[in-house]
């Protein structure tokens, strides 16, 4: 009798249960009929809607402000009549929250600053498939004249930017003109009174003249100490020095790469071979750090501190040295490397496009009017206004002794640390957002006090680098191309698991943990995970690329 | 209908003690499961969970298919099963240590100190650990340097990782396990005790035929619960503490889990491993759980 009674109370509540799920489930739906818009666009410039209007925003927060605190957006919504409510995680947690929010189509109207890194491509293909995301493509003549204009210029971003399907569901971050748009990530650099102590004229230019610097550096005291504490080569992961040093035994990507339209593996060649055998020698000797596969950038960072270090990847020197950047001048760049597996330096380079920027979802009520408000950022007033704020916060006009108009940085910067209080008041600071990147021209530099002279040495230090080193070897390793829905899922699988494992044998092979000897097996074992699959798919998405 | 009605209502005040509980565990437990069904669909947001086509076990295929597979599994059994016999005996053995001293500082001092560290968050818990294990800097480092034997990077090392993991779990929180035992013994019949020193029984014998038994059911219950979360590693430390270098014995499934679910989407890959990694579970718990009623008459249902 009594089982009876629970069995009823049981199933009573399981009913229960079933109908709430219901509710919970069904607003996925209701929102697929497009409204229609209340929002009423003016014609031309700003403000952009009649009547005041706010939209949501997914962004990650990179931990600097509060978004709606940003005056950038504070005076963008009083010009463009355009409110944002923001939802912004935190950067490390935002891939998560972001497929979140996807996956449970609690949807915000514009996802912005995301990166490739966290709406991937394959991503953006499923989600434009089915619709969350609105194709701008027909939109974008209309709406956006600053973009337009260049996409008609570059028919490459267009290319670049276009799914198999024939849309575009994101907009791009465009760097053209900075010198070090064309660094995949950020290069390596000499310690410069180190080479003075060693009486190093000229940086190495192969790996052997290379392998014999990092030795002196381990041998003979550079930091001058009288401690054997130098450590000539460092980096976390390997993760920034790869790029650099995959390139001197002729190899341009940790994966697939593309050379004169063919697609190969590079992991498997044999000059990844010699690359782990260099490395390998470099780890054995002490020339690359012991701690390279185990310590966090912090780590790093405090060893460059204390003068410990040679040689180091960062995007710029002083962020490892703690110098500033009068000080940086000192330390070279590195010079890219030749071996006898490849005669002719060649380095990654960055195709100065990074997609996944800016994405309107089925939500938002007028794609068009987002699409004018970002519009702005992609012409060269915009692109400014959204790098140092609008005047009176970062900057301000002032009159120097000669009665010419020049920028001065306002009372409450402080002009020692001036991407701490840049990085309070736009998302420009550490996030990939939708713009271009202008070259900073003379009248658009900041001065300390308007009679100041313009002190570019630091800029055109990092340009003369580039341009010198860089710049001849760059070749971009894989031309941007899209997937299609079908291409990813033949080889979803495969990536993954290549990905995890050449990452733990490349870190296996360079300490010595497993020997080099093991070699044919680590080649096969890529070959059971289905590489040539992998590689195919690759092969045909990039001849799709070039027929276009 | 009316006994049991009359009996709630009798007893009202505890059915109201019960209810936030028991709503916890409906909404957030049982509620959600039903989204396990993805498992065997190929999910997609648009569509919603019913609306999403069925396709059978294919997820489950492909999981064992998968050349992780073995390594997952051979990881995530072997470090819950190394936490399991190196952490489940060491609150015992501190709680019938600590029982034997008589209240005073040196008791009070004891139980803090192997309490606090249970109150460290895993962020900074890891943060320590890297910090004293560092091959050049680190103070084990500086210890094993000192006695003559060789440094050692502990946490690059595939073979330490396990131990690592344990230990340090270990010190994170026998003290405050070893809690529940002391409750237990403090229901000791004291005269139990004095009889038996009458009797001219030593303190090593009244430990093991007194105290011992007397916790004996709270120490198999405990047993069956921790064998019941064999299988669900936290991912947190584990995902904290991984490089490429101990990837070969630190990848567990709940990391696994993580990594494709959250990271690269594929939400119902992600739940049909994690239903492989529950199903498991459930078996370990009901096995133990038998088993355990059959010798000792304890169980948990």
């Amino acid at each position: 009798m009594k089982v009876k009674k629970m069995t009823k109370v049981l199933s009573g509540l399981f009913i229960c249960s079933m109908v709430l799920t219901a509710c919970g489930g069904s607003n996925d739906s209701s929102s697929s009929d497009k409204k229609e818009s209340s929002v009423k666009l003016t014609t031309e410039g700003f403000p952009i809607v009649e009547e005041e209007t706010t939209f949501t925003m997914m962004a990650p927060n990179v931990g600097m402000a509060e978004w709606k605190d940003m005056p950038l957006f504070q005076d963008y919504a009083e010009k463009t009549g355009i409110n944002f409510d923001f939802v912004t995680p935190p950067s490390s947690d935002f891939s998560t929250k972001l497929n979140l929010a996807l996956a449970s189509g609690d949807l915000p109207d514009v996802i912005y600053g995301a990166g490739s890194g966290s709406l991937t491509d394959s991503m953006v293909i499923e989600y434009g498939e089915q619709g969350t995301f609105v194709a701008l493509e027909d939109l974008i003549a209309d709406n956006m004249p600053n973009f337009n204009k260049l996409l008609e210029e570059n028919p490459e971003i267009r290319k670049s930017i276009t799914t198999p399907d024939g849309h575009i569901y994101t907009l791009p971050t465009v760097s053209m003109n900075e010198p070090s748009a064309i660094w995949p990530r950020g290069p390596m650099w000499y310690r410069g009174e180190w080479l003075e102590a060693l009486d190093v004229k000229e940086l190495p230019k192969t790996t052997d003249e290379f392998y014999d610097l990092l030795v002196r550096m381990r041998d003979e005291d550079p930091n001058g100490n009288g401690k054997k504490d130098e450590i000539p080569l460092t980096d976390v992961k390997m993760e920034s020095t790869r790029p650099w040093l995959m390139a001197a035994f002729g190899l341009k990507a940790f994966g697939v790469q593309e050379d004169d339209g063919k697609v190969t593996y590079a992991p498997m060649t044999e000059n990844y071979k010699g690359y782990l055998e260099f490395m390998n020698k470099l780890y054995s000797e002490k020339l690359l750090d012991q701690e390279v596969f185990s310590q966090a950038d912090e780590q790093k960072k405090s060893k460059g501190q204390k003068n410990q270090l040679g040689l180091f990847p960062d995007w710029f020197s002083y962020f490892t040295t703690g110098k500033d950047e009068k000080g940086a001048l000192e330390d070279p760049m590195f010079q890219p490397l030749t071996s006898e597996y490849s005669e002719e330096a060649v380095v990654p380079k960055s195709p100065g496009i990074s997609r996944g920027t800016f994405a309107i979802t089925k939500e938002a009520e007028s794609p068009e009017a987002l699409l004018r408000w970002v519009d702005y950022f992609y012409g060269p007033e915009g692109a400014y206004y959204i790098n140092k704020g609008p005047e009176g916060v970062l900057w301000e006009w002032a009159e120097n002794s000669k009665g010419e108009k020049v920028r001065v940085y306002t009372d409450i910067v402080d002009t020692t640390n001036v991407e701490e209080t840049r990085g309070k008041l736009t998302p420009a600071y550490g996030l990939t957002i939708p713009n271009i990147d202008f070259k900073n021209t003379d009248d658009l530099m900041i001065r300390n006090e308007a009679d100041d002279e313009l002190d570019t040495s630091f800029a055109d230090f990092i340009a003369t680098e580039t341009e010198s080193k860089l710049a001849p070897a760059g070749e971009v390793p894989m031309p941007l191309i899209y997937l299609s829905k079908d291409e990813i899922d033949q080889i979803k699988d495969t990536q993954t698991d290549l990905q995890t494992y050449i990452e733990q044998m490349e870190a296996k092979f360079i300490t010595g943990v497993e020997p080099l000897s093991n070699w044919d097996k680590y080649v096969k074992t890529i070959e059971s995970m289905g590489v040539d699959k992998y590689v195919e798919v690759y092969q045909q998405a990039v001849d799709r690329y070039n027929q276009n | 209908m009316s006994e049991t009605w009359k009996k709630i209502k009798k007893n009202r005040q505890l059915y109201l003690f019960i209810l936030p509980a028991f709503l916890v565990i409906l909404i957030f437990s049982y509620i959600p499961m039903y989204g396990i069904i993805i498992a065997f669909k190929d999910y997609v947001p648009a569509l919603g969970i019913w609306g999403s086509p069925w396709v059978g076990f294919k997820h489950f295929q492909r999981f064992f298919d998968s050349y992780y597979f073995w390594d997952l599994l051979k990881n995530t059994l072997g470090i819950s099963i190394y936490s399991l016999i190196v952490g489940f005996p060491l609150p015992i053995i501190l709680a019938l240590a600590l029982n034997e001293l008589k209240d005073g500082k040196f008791k009070k001092i004891t139980q803090t100190v192997t309490y606090a560290p249970n109150f460290i968050s895993v962020v900074v818990m890891v943060g320590m650990i890297v910090a004293f294990l560092n091959p050049s800097t680190g103070l084990i480092n500086h210890v094993l340097d000192f006695l003559g034997f060789e440094r050692m990077d502990f946490m690059s090392d595939p073979k330490w990782f396990k131990t690592v993991y344990v230990l340090s779990g270990v010190w994170q929180s026998t003290g405050w396990s070893s809690v529940i035992y002391l409750a237990a013994l403090s229901g000791v019949d004291p005269e139990l005790h004095e009889a038996a020193v009458v009797d001219g029984a030593s303190r090593l014998r009244r430990i093991w035929h007194i105290n011992l038994p007397t916790i004996r059911p709270t120490m198999v219950i405990l047993l069956i619960m921790s064998v019941g979360s064999i299988m669900s590693l936290g991912h947190e430390k584990i995902l904290l503490m991984q490089n490429p270098l101990n990837l070969e014995s630190s990848n567990v499934i709940s990391t696994f889990v993580y990594q494709q679910g959250l990271l690269d989407a594929q939400y119902s890959y992600a739940t049909a491993v994690g239903l492989f990694n529950s199903v498991i579970n459930a078996i370990l718990l009901i096995s133990v759980n038998k088993v355990a009623d059959k010798l000792n008459e304890t169980s948990l249902f």
